[in-house]
């Protein structure tokens, strides 16, 4: 923790490309393939260390990348951050990851679109789109039902892992997209919609907590974490 | 500390997030406003205990579109001026929350798993860093503060309310992504890649007579079975369901392993699973070495005791 | 009447100038076939810097000539390709001594000398060939009747007809048996013909010919005889020189060809991408694309099948055969030319399922490269992002935690926490040893407890270590043979850059994987350090006295040696030789040494998906078959980290737990020195007090 207890020390964390980012990048290059024609242009928001994962999207196909030079926290102001950089791009489709793996927020898109004031589909795990007019997406809900919805573009989706696999940045792409020029812009994020009180480690131990007692305190213990965890 | 809460249905089903929205929402100590925003909201009986007041929102589509809860969301803000407003941390949930919490400049965070008053303001808890940590949040002071809410994180509310019911006017809105209709995920050909709950069985449940109580404990549970290698190997399963580097690779919410050793090949196909849980009867079990929670007993009476729980 | 004979005895004048004739025809066919293979070979890519040109053919004719690796794990065949090859020379060489004294020495110097004791003794000596070209093939005929599982041409990939494989092979040792008892037969019609007395020094012929003779075969009879097996002999055997670059006899070109220009760290020091490599450069996806030297060896192939014979992937029902890599390359090359797509011929699946364990290119008679070329083949697949999903994932993880466990780099060094001592850190102080401990021994749960027993025995030994902390990242061996060169290349970078910031006098590991790149791939990145393998460690440790046991562990073991550490690198008797100092009793498994079977988690394998197939059983798992078969033995050991991790799974998935224990050789080492094994060492510091 760092000394005023309110962050993770950063030298304990490691930098990746996350797994929804990845997927839309991905939805985003076969787009563009399959449409023969098209611009990829990956955005983010962060430092200058937030540019190796724009690099491994620009080894994975992506045409161009902009960074924007802000350290917002929440998803809130995190879309505040991007939205000129997005809107100055003038897309015709902007995809986002459903939420990234360290926060888990599921909000920095859904927000992005009301700023930039188009239309937002969450959580899409299918896009059909012959490059102009409504695209057609599915939206898994809960339970295994799937939503099959309309929107305009253009149009925001959030999209969800398992939409595609993503293909494999090789370490000569991403040494050749280190030679490429990233577009760095200024934003102001505005006024956070929270601030961190405090973290700390979670109730529970590393590594196996061993579950004592009979095998109904087990099974009752079992279920209450198996309650616990099915979010 | 006034609370709206929007309620969440499907198929003209209320869900169940709804009520422990409403349990998360006393916890607060209310009073508790409870947005029904449908268009029949009378025929959903959100009546529970703890709702103090009921405000039907009509509008013209059935189901969720989220143009259109966003637009009675801001209406009800405006109309209600609550301190909290709770979602759920749901599909659906995501799909427009933040956009009111951006266009209305509210407080705002996702995923609360834990909520409480500290004076005039509330505190959240949620995980960051995948989990490694939890943190408490705060939000800025003066303005109302929109929270999803973690499933299952609250009981939900139970027993007949004495809520008074009342109507909230919306202008039709026209919606930019709009509903065309649901399609069940093909059912049969099990996908235990996408499933947030496996309960998953190796070789240490010795016969294949006892795969069917596994197969029972599981559909009681609301899991999917999974299985390693072996008992594909004696053809007791088919091998879509097998997880391991010859089967698929499983990142469930929940792997629940029963008789498992966890060979190398296994464990590479699901350590990354956000909680595992292992029961085996062989301490040295490599399972262990990645399971969050281990319990070193015999297999069949857990299983058997699991099944009289739920 | 002078010994010698007539060499176009009875033929007419028309009929010398025809056979003059044909030679001619013949011999360009030879030449025109053998330049076609040249301009073929220099399409490829010039990769192969051949220096010492002259100590390579040295090499090569030492190795040919002593059919040093034709006769490995099969001396039958050696010995019948040895009587051919010598058989055939010689003939070869009598024949040039012929027309040299024919058409040269005696129509334009004047100079006879195929005639008295040089003509006896040189019937002698090729009658004497004769027979031992007969007897090799003999050999070779009657192994092929047999139907060895090796020279079985079915593929494991696909169903596809190869008779014309089988074919070529009895067209071509049919043709070679032909030549030879048509030679002999030819001799015997001459002598029964012409009768003189000086011929008993063609012994075969003399004793033939007088049996005719005795059957009552007339002179007239034997002169037409002969006239008739004259051209027969003469013309298959032209038709044979001028087919040599087009069938199966091209290896006696390509082969010695190839056994030169190979290279001879093959497999073992894999070639770096070109500076700025574009697409195209990366791997092998065209036939345009393979070297020169590849291209050749294509041709040594005789499908002889050691390598298909050696091959674990073949033999645990992988879609892969050495041999039938090489066979499509070489089908491609020859009748597809430079612009086909290899894709198109080797599967992905196939070009997956290889373990790099070099067992084919260390047997391969012929020099072939097979490993390098599948490396090769894998660049293209990586560049591509033609691989599977869980391979994916790890270099992912590999590129992002430095590790392919995926784990914070901090939980590195997590293992020296329950030592009850500190470990160096070679960074911030000098050490004797720098310690490159690798991924598996240092986040595998399993392979901690080997590390540890390695650390508390150097601690016992007051050996000088340290290691690199969270700097250390994966050294990279099985990314490079996974087919990510320039993540390999990264990872070498940024390790060379940390170790070369440390002050120590030599590097160790206990992993072979990270002990071979270490020692044989970091010099081309400018790491060039002595490395050894902490079994060569241990066995100075106990030669110099620095770690006496204290008991005799009196067990019954057998050891696997680790494709790495063996046929990489040449360390057969180091891990032995431990095991003999701790007094356990070595059996060794019918496959050692440099026919070590490999476990299967080599060459990234360890991080792809199983195969998923009926029956399929684990290379490991044959391995701990092949180990219980010895009987009664305590222990299977191995100093390889995945190897502990592979032989503990499989002891346990093969159905024999219980039967033996896996042991690491560190394990053993520490419980010969009284130490336990996973206790922390407050003990060993008592230990080493006493007298």
């Amino acid at each position: 923790m760092t000394t005023d207890g309110r962050d993770v020390d950063p030298d304990y964390l490691d930098r990746a490309l996350n797994e929804w980012d990845a997927c839309a990048t991905e939805e985003a290059i076969r787009i563009r393939e399959r449409l023969g024609d098209g611009e990829v242009v990956v955005v983010t928001v962060g430092d200058a260390q937030a540019e190796g994962a724009l690099r491994r999207c620009l080894a994975m196909g992506a045409d161009r990348a902009v960074r924007v030079d802000a350290e917002p926290l929440d998803p809130v102001s995190t879309a505040r951050a991007l939205a000129a950089a997005v809107a100055g791009e003038s897309p015709d489709l902007v995809l986002a990851g459903v939420q990234s793996a360290d926060s888990v927020q599921g909000s920095t898109g859904v927000a992005l679109a009301e700023l930039l004031g188009i239309a937002r589909v969450a959580v899409v795990t299918r896009l059909e789109w012959s490059g102009a007019g409504p695209a057609t997406v599915h939206r898994e809900l809960e339970g295994g039902l799937v939503d099959v919805v309309e929107v305009d573009t253009p149009a925001l989706l959030t999209i969800q892992t398992g939409i595609n696999a993503p293909r494999y940045a090789n370490l000569r792409a991403i040494k050749q997209a280190e030679q490429r020029e990233i577009a760095v812009l200024t934003a102001d994020p505005g006024e956070p919609a929270y601030r961190v009180r405090r973290m700390f480690p979670p109730p529970r131990g590393a590594g196996a907590d061993l579950l004592d007692g009979s095998p109904a305190e087990v099974a009752q213990r079992i279920l209450e974490i198996v309650r616990e965890r099915l979010a | 500390m006034s609370v709206l809460v929007v309620a969440e249905h499907l198929r003209g089903q209320v869900r169940e997030v709804t009520y422990e929205l409403v349990s998360a929402a006393r916890s607060l100590g209310g009073p508790t406003v409870l947005a029904v925003i449908a268009s029949d909201p009378g025929a959903l009986d959100v009546n529970r205990s703890g709702v103090d007041e009921i405000v039907h929102v009509r509008v013209t589509q059935d189901e969720f579109e989220s143009d259109v809860y966003q637009r009675a969301l801001e209406a009800l803000v405006e109309e209600r001026q609550p301190q909290v407003v709770l979602l759920g941390f749901t599909v659906n949930g995501m799909g427009y929350a933040a956009a009111v919490a951006a266009k209305l400049g509210l407080g705002f965070a996702s995923d609360v798993f834990a909520v409480s008053r500290d004076g005039d303001g509330i505190v959240a808890t949620r995980a960051f860093y995948g989990s490694k940590v939890h943190g408490e949040v705060e939000f800025p002071a003066g303005r109302p503060v929109l929270l999803l809410l973690r499933p299952t994180a609250w009981p939900p509310a139970e027993g007949p309310g004495a809520a008074t019911v009342s109507e909230l006017a919306l202008a039709p809105v026209a919606s930019r992504a709009r509903h065309k209709e649901f399609r069940e995920v093909e059912k049969g050909d099990v996908d235990i890649t996408t499933a947030d709950f496996l309960l998953s069985i190796g070789r240490g449940i010795g016969e294949q007579e006892n795969v069917a109580m596994f197969e029972e404990l599981a559909g009681k549970l609301g899991a999917t079975l999974s299985v390693s290698r072996p008992l594909v190997d004696a053809g007791w399963m088919s091998n879509a369901r097998q997880v391991g580097q010859s089967g698929k690779t499983v990142k469930p919410k929940v792997y629940l392993a029963f008789g498992i050793s966890g060979a190398v090949q296994h464990l590479a196909g699901m350590k990354t699973s956000e909680t595992i849980i292992a029961v085996n009867t062989d301490p040295e079990a490599a399972i262990f070495d990645v399971a969050h929670y281990g319990a070193v007993a015999d297999l069949f009476d857990v299983a058997e005791e699991l099944a009289k729980l739920v | 009447m002078t010994e010698t004979r007539q060499t176009f005895a009875g033929l007419a004048h028309w009929e010398i100038v025809f056979w003059y004739g044909l030679i001619v025809v013949s011999t360009a066919v030879f030449f025109w076939g053998v330049a076609r293979l040249v301009l073929r070979y220099r399409r490829g890519r010039s990769t192969v810097e051949l220096r010492g040109i002259g100590r390579r053919a040295l090499r090569a004719a030492g190795i040919v000539l002593t059919h040093r690796w034709i006769k490995r794990r099969d001396p039958l065949a050696g010995i019948g390709h040895a009587l051919i090859f010598y058989g055939f020379m010689v003939l070869f060489a009598g024949t040039t001594i012929l027309a040299f004294q024919d058409d040269f020495a005696k129509p334009v110097l004047g100079f006879d000398f195929w005639r008295g004791s040089f003509y006896l003794g040189y019937s002698l000596v090729l009658d004497v060939f004769g027979i031992a070209l007969a007897v090799g093939l003999a050999i070779m005929i009657v192994k092929r009747l047999r139907h060895p599982p090796r020279l079985d041409y079915r593929r494991p990939d696909r169903e596809e007809d190869r008779r014309s494989y089988v074919i070529g092979d009895w067209v071509f040792v049919g043709c070679l048996f032909f030549l030879a008892l048509s030679g002999f037969l030819l001799e015997a019609f001459r002598i029964a013909w012409t009768n003189p007395s000086f011929e008993t020094w063609s012994p075969v012929g003399w004793a033939v010919g007088h049996g005719f003779k005795g059957l009552g075969m007339t002179a007239q009879e034997a002169s037409t005889a002969h006239f008739a097996t004259w051209w027969t002999h003469g013309v298959v055997a032209l038709a044979f020189v001028a087919s040599i670059p087009f069938t199966k006899a091209v290896h006696m070109l390509a082969g010695p060809a190839n056994v030169t220009v190979r290279d001879e760290r093959a497999g073992k020091a894999l070639p770096p991408l070109p500076e700025g490599a574009t697409a195209e450069q990366v791997g092998y996806g065209r036939i345009a694309d393979l070297s020169w030297e590849h291209l050749v060896s294509l041709d040594a192939c005789t499908k002889c099948g050691k390598c298909h014979a050696a091959c674990p992937a073949n033999a645990s029902g992988y879609p892969l055969s050495p041999r039938d890599v090489i066979l499509d390359l070489r089908e491609l090359s020859a009748h597809a030319g430079p612009a086909a797509e290899i894709g198109g011929r080797i599967r992905p699946e196939t070009v997956w399922s290889c373990t790099q364990c070099m067992a084919c290119v260390e047997i391969c008679p012929v020099g072939i490269e097979h490993v390098p070329i599948i490396n090769q083949l894998r660049r293209r697949l990586v560049d591509q992002g033609e691989l599977d999903p869980l391979l994916q994932s790890t270099l992912e993880a590999v590129y992002e935690t430095g590790n392919s466990f995926g784990e914070p780099k901090r939980k590195r060094p997590r293992w020296t926490r329950e030592l009850g001592f500190d470990v160096k850190d070679v960074r911030r102080e000098p050490a004797e040893l720098l310690w490159f401990v690798g991924d598996y021994a240092s986040f595998d749960a399993r392979n901690q407890r080997a590390t540890q027993a390695l650390a508390r025995i150097l601690h016992a030994a007051g050996a000088d270590f340290g290691i690199l902390f969270d700097a250390e990242k994966t050294a990279g061996c099985d990314v490079r043979r996974a087919g990510e060169e320039g993540l390999w290349a990264a990872l070498a970078e940024e390790n060379v850059r940390t170790i070369s910031g440390c002050e120590f006098e030599r590097i160790f590991s206990s992993d072979p994987h990270t002990f071979h790149t270490l020692r044989n791939e970091y010099p081309q990145h400018g790491g060039d350090w002595p490395v050894v393998h902490h079994s060569q460690l241990l066995l100075e440790l106990l030669e110099e006295g620095a770690l006496t046991p204290r008991r005799q562990l009196g067990r019954r073991v057998t050891y696997h040696d680790p494709c790495t550490l063996g046929r990489y690198n040449g360390v057969y008797d180091a891990p032995r030789r431990v095991l003999e100092a701790i007094g356990c009793e070595l059996v060794e498994m019918p496959r050692n040494r440099d026919n070590s079977f490999c476990c299967g988690a080599g060459g990234g394998r360890i991080w792809m998906q199983e195969l998923k197939k009926e029956g399929f059983r684990r290379p490991s798992e044959q391995r701990i078959d092949e180990a219980v078969g010895l009987g009664g033995l305590d222990y299977f050991v191995v100093c390889c980290p995945k190897d502990v991790t592979m032989y503990e799974d499989a002891i346990k998935t093969s159905g024999h737990q219980g039967e033996l224990e896996l042991r690491e050789l560190s394990e053993l080492v520490l419980e010969s020195l009284g130490l336990p094994v996973q206790e922390p060492v407050a003990a060993a510091a008592a230990d080493k007090e006493e007298p």
